[in-house]
């Protein structure tokens, strides 16, 4: 008798966990299930997200070129600049005016030169003459005038120019 | 009482000297720097100093330092200075820069004036001008 009782107990027993493990397992069932689920749906994400990453490295990479071509290129630049001539400066070219004025300037500082004296009537005369001649005349003149008296081949009786 | 009157001679002495000395001194006070025209050959070139007070009031009939700009008509401005020293040596330079004719404007009274110039050179290297109380107004 009590060996009959007791198989019953260890029957309903065996029964009982038998339906919990079925509902844990239907339960797990259902877990993996959405987790499926989900997993499927994060991908497309994950995916944008992979794709930015790889975007962002080649983007960065592609910069890191860019700034060593613009550093090349600006090499090349100031090689050229070092090379290039300067560029032309167009002087308007002397009036027979001007011609004129720096060739009295000339003659007036040959004759003091050969005189050996710079008087201030040689300076006024001169001043007239600098001031019609053209610019690159005034440098030239007073160029030789002073280094004709600098080299002592004139002396000076007031001022130089 | 012999020693006593010595001494008192002695101080009265160094009174006597002392009332003189100090106003003498006292008009002599501040510091001045006479500066004739100086010409001077390097191997680079050469430099020239001197204040026009000095020049005008030195001893010979030579010296005198001078800087002057001329400004054309049409607008070109050349500068240039000149000195000639006690033995009757002359030099000059000439200037076209902006910016040293404008060291030319910043000449006074009492300006110390000195300028540079490479050998071989018409073209002043340097200009410089102190002004202030070191040295000698030029006076009539």
């Amino acid at each position: 008798m009590v060996a009959w009782a007791v198989t019953v107990a260890v029957a309903a027993w065996i029964a009982w966990s038998y339906q919990g493990l079925r509902r844990s397992n239907e339960q797990l069932a259902g877990r993996m299930e959405a987790l499926e689920i989900a997993v499927a749906e994060s991908r497309p994400a994950v995916d944008s997200g992979r794709q930015a990453a790889a975007a962002a490295a080649i983007s960065l990479g592609s910069a890191a070129a860019r700034a060593k071509e613009l550093d090349q290129f600006r090499a090349r630049l100031e090689q050229a600049a070092a090379v290039a001539p300067a560029p032309a400066v167009t002087k308007p070219a002397p009036t027979p005016e001007q011609i004129g004025a720096a060739g009295a300037a000339r003659a007036l500082l040959g004759r003091s030169i050969a005189a050996g004296r710079w008087t201030e009537e040689s300076r006024q005369e001169l001043a007239g003459l600098l001031n019609a001649a053209d610019r690159d005349s005034r440098e030239e003149l007073a160029r030789a005038l002073i280094g004709a008296i600098n080299d002592g081949r004139m002396s000076v009786e007031g001022l130089v120019l | 009482m012999m020693k006593t009157t010595a001494l008192k001679k002695l101080l009265l002495a160094s009174l006597a000297v002392l009332s003189v000395a100090l106003p003498l001194s006292a008009a002599r006070a501040g510091q001045r720097v006479p500066s004739p025209v100086s010409i001077t050959v390097y191997s680079w070139g050469t430099y020239v100093s001197g204040n026009p007070g000095d020049a005008r009031a030195s001893a010979d009939a030579y010296q005198s330092i001078n800087c002057a700009v001329n400004t054309y008509s049409d607008g070109y401005q050349q500068g240039f200075c000149q000195a000639t020293n006690k033995n009757n040596l002359t030099v000059s330079c000439y200037v076209n820069r902006p910016e040293m004719i404008q060291t030319i404007y910043g000449i006074g009274p009492s300006s110390y004036i000195a300028f540079n110039f490479t050998q071989g050179s018409s073209v002043c290297a340097n200009i410089t001008i102190e002004n202030g109380s070191r040295f000698k107004p030029v006076t009539p």
